[in-house]
């Protein structure tokens, strides 16, 4: 089905982790992730969680791995946030800035001594193998192609881990940012947070416009040890030549607490999964997403709240802007386990179209066994409140930048759920960009 | 005062959902000139309101309306108001998510057709909202989401004290007022009130023309006026009834 295969074979793999040094235990995951990419078939639009979907972008497409064979150059950095006068600047503790070839870290002394590591994944390979081989199954690559095609051959990545107990004032950053055309890139982040840890990241992808289709297909996995806090945000900004793919897993122990964001604003053709595992007791997830979308551009979004342990808490809140002929889906998944009694799981779903001629549609599921939850969903498409934008430009205000402020004003619902503050202002600077483009 | 017409309303007929509302409505407006418009509930003031405004919703089926010459009825609202339309709601829509600061500012920015560096936004926000006695936070919080009647009331005043119309268009205004907060909106009026600009006043009762003297009062009926007069007709309206306007005789002969 997509021509590109044929570039990534198992000689091609075995010369992708020979070039980067890697250490056998690596090949070998590698391998078996290869396995089972070889075993699966590709999704087909006869698939129901498929049938959105359209691949017609990758089909043609000659990705090789050649680009990203090497791996980066590491470079640290300092501290990159003093002004001239040595006044501190800092809006992030740390910075993991990953371009083609690159990785450049700076950290603020505060984080240098807090032994969190905060690295690309290349360098984690090298230096922290003992965790990095006791985590990074909690996808399984049997579970689909794309999964197991990234966990074959990823060539881009990151790791966090937040030792016991440990946190820093600042939330972290890290940015992906790919110049070159024609490439496929496999990003694998790994974050893994111990117990009573705590820490911001905002996880940021983005790149120079090109003329030739680039892919993306990417992995998340996150661990929550008992009572870690994460604040995890995935924005993807590609240009508009990227077809993106990305599946999120989140592993929740007891009393762990999650707030993810998922930030969907580029690439012409976007499908993301977000799977939140709740699995100790007590556990509680907040899972947002900020959706705009103008031109062509399509956005699938995927969601699972699985429950699996009792006394568990999810609150998603997926809100979705679309101008244009920009097209959205939603599907998302409640599903409480017998044994998750005692469960509050709520969904929603809120899509505004700002054009005639965008589009959304909003599927969601519900699955419960267990028989003493507290559960609601709702879901709504509408166009703009016809009266709220005449009470904008009666007073002078022009069409477009009333259909902003209403924009950010349906947005800001999302982040002000939020209580932490630290890295609101990057994620608005993301918003505003788009907005008035 | 020279008498250069700021508003002149010729014949206006109006539909709302294919139902008439005005019925031939003739009204001029001179430069710094007050003029009160009353009448029953029901009987189209609101509707003049939104048409002058440019509101989709209300169909202009005839007639011609021209703000300082120039016929406006093929406008856009945001056009308008930056030609010094304004309109005070009766009813203001909440917005939530999008705080006073930020509509505000983009509302001067879009009037004046340039950008006003936030300093000087601030200071001038700050200075009208001392003189509406309008608490400092207030400019944080969402567009009439939440406000009390008067907040409401003062947060359409200080839009029109910060964008200096010069034809304001205030839609019961009073209604909802305590007498303190009636006097501070009045007091807001009374100041931007001048040579250069022309109010129309619509209200319910005759209160606030204690505050805001009006130079010519009208009495709206079923769409149409049926009767003008200085400022005393809105006394004996207050005394009389909207129906005495209506059926003179008849209401004039009863007697106790
Ligand atoms: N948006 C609207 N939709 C439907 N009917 C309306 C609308 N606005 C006004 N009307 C009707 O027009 C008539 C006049 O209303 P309005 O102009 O609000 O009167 P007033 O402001 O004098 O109380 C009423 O019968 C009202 O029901
Ligand atoms: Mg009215």
């Amino acid at each position: 089905m997509f021509e590109f295969e044929k570039n990534f074979t198992k000689e091609k793999l075995e010369l992708l982790s020979k070039s980067r040094n890697e250490p056998q235990w690596v090949l070998e995951k590698r391998k078996k992730a290869f396995d089972a990419f070889q075993a699966l078939n590709w999704p087909t639009k006869q698939e129901e969680d498929w049938r959105r979907t359209d691949f017609s972008p990758l089909e043609k497409s000659n990705f090789d791995l050649n680009r990203f064979l090497n791996s980066s150059k590491f470079i640290t950095n300092g501290s990159a946030s003093l002004t001239t006068s040595g006044q501190p600047t800092a809006q992030f503790s740390a910075q993991l800035l990953q371009s083609d070839s690159e990785s450049i870290f700076s950290g603020e002394a505060e984080f240098k001594s807090s032994k969190i590591i905060f690295t690309d994944l290349d360098s984690a390979i090298k230096n922290h193998s003992e965790i990095l081989s006791k985590y990074s199954d909690l996808i399984n690559p049997n579970d689909g192609k794309f999964l197991a095609f990234n966990k074959a051959f990823w060539n881009k990545g990151m790791l966090l881990y937040v030792p016991k107990g440990v946190t820093v004032s600042l939330p972290l950053y890290h940015q992906l940012n790919l110049k070159s055309s024609g490439w496929g890139v496999f990003p694998y982040t790994i974050i893994i947070a111990e117990p009573n840890s705590k820490i911001i990241l905002v996880d940021d992808y983005t790149s120079q416009e090109q003329k030739d289709w680039a892919f993306s297909d990417a992995l998340t996995e996150i661990y929550l040890q008992r009572d870690a806090q994460l604040i995890y945000v995935n924005s993807q900004r590609w240009s508009g030549n990227v077809y993106h793919l990305l599946r999120q897993k989140a592993k929740l122990e007891a009393n762990a607490q999650l707030i993810t964001l998922t930030v969907n604003l580029g690439s012409q053709k976007s499908r993301s999964e977000i799977e939140t595992e709740l699995a100790g007791s007590g556990a509680s997830a907040y899972i947002f997403g900020l959706t705009i979308g103008n031109g062509q551009q399509t956005f699938e979004q995927h969601t699972l709240q699985d429950h699996k342990a009792p006394h568990t808490t999810s609150d998603l809140l997926f809100k979705t802007a679309l101008l244009d002929s920009a097209y959205a889906v939603y599907s998302g998944l409640i599903k409480v386990e017998k044994q998750a009694q005692k469960t509050d799981a709520y969904q929603a779903n809120r899509n505004l179209l700002l054009s005639d001629k965008a589009k959304a549609d909003t599927l969601p599921k519900l699955e419960i066994l267990a028989n003493d939850v507290r559960c609601t969903h709702g879901a709504t498409v509408g166009p703009i409140d016809p009266e709220q934008f005449f009470y904008l430009i009666s007073r002078g205000i022009e069409d477009k930048v009333a259909k902003q402020l209403l924009i950010e004003g349906f947005f800001d619902e999302v982040l002000g759920r939020i209580k932490e503050n630290g890295f609101k202002d990057k994620i608005k600077e993301f918003l505003e960009e788009k907005i008035v483009e | 005062m020279s008498k250069e017409p700021i508003l002149k309303i010729e014949d206006l007929h109006v539909a709302v959902e294919g139902k008439e509302i005005l019925k031939g409505l003739n009204l001029t407006i001179n430069k710094g000139e007050v003029h009160a418009l009353m009448g029953p509930n029901g009987s189209g003031k609101s509707t003049l309101a939104y048409v002058l405004m440019g509101h989709p919703k209300y169909q202009v089926t005839s007639g011609r309306v021209w703000y300082k010459g120039e016929e406006i009825l093929a406008l856009k609202p945001n056009e308008r108001a930056k030609k010094g339309l304004f309109l005070a709601f009766q009813y203001p829509t909440p917005i939530p998510g999008v705080t006073v600061m930020n509509f505000l500012r983009a509302a001067l920015k879009a009037v004046q057709g340039k950008e006003i560096p936030a300093k000087d936004f601030l200071k001038l926000l700050k200075e009208k909202m001392k003189f509406l006695e309008i608490s400092d936070q207030f400019s944080n919080r969402y567009i009439n989401d939440g406000f009390s009647g008067g907040e409401k009331k003062r947060h359409e005043i200080l839009q029109m004290a910060i964008l200096e119309p010069e034809m304001a268009i205030l839609d019961e205004t009073d209604s909802g007022l305590d007498i303190d907060a009636l006097k501070t909106v009045a007091k807001g009026v009374n100041r931007l009130i001048g040579p250069n600009l022309g109010i129309l006043l619509i209200t319910h009762y005759q209160r606030m023309l204690n505050y805001i003297k009006p130079d010519f009062v009208h009495v709206l009926v079923d769409g149409k006026i049926v009767q003008s007069g200085g400022d005393k007709l809105a006394l004996k309206l207050e005394e009389l009834g909207y129906d005495w306007t209506v059926e003179k005789t008849e209401t004039l002969s009863v007697e106790k």
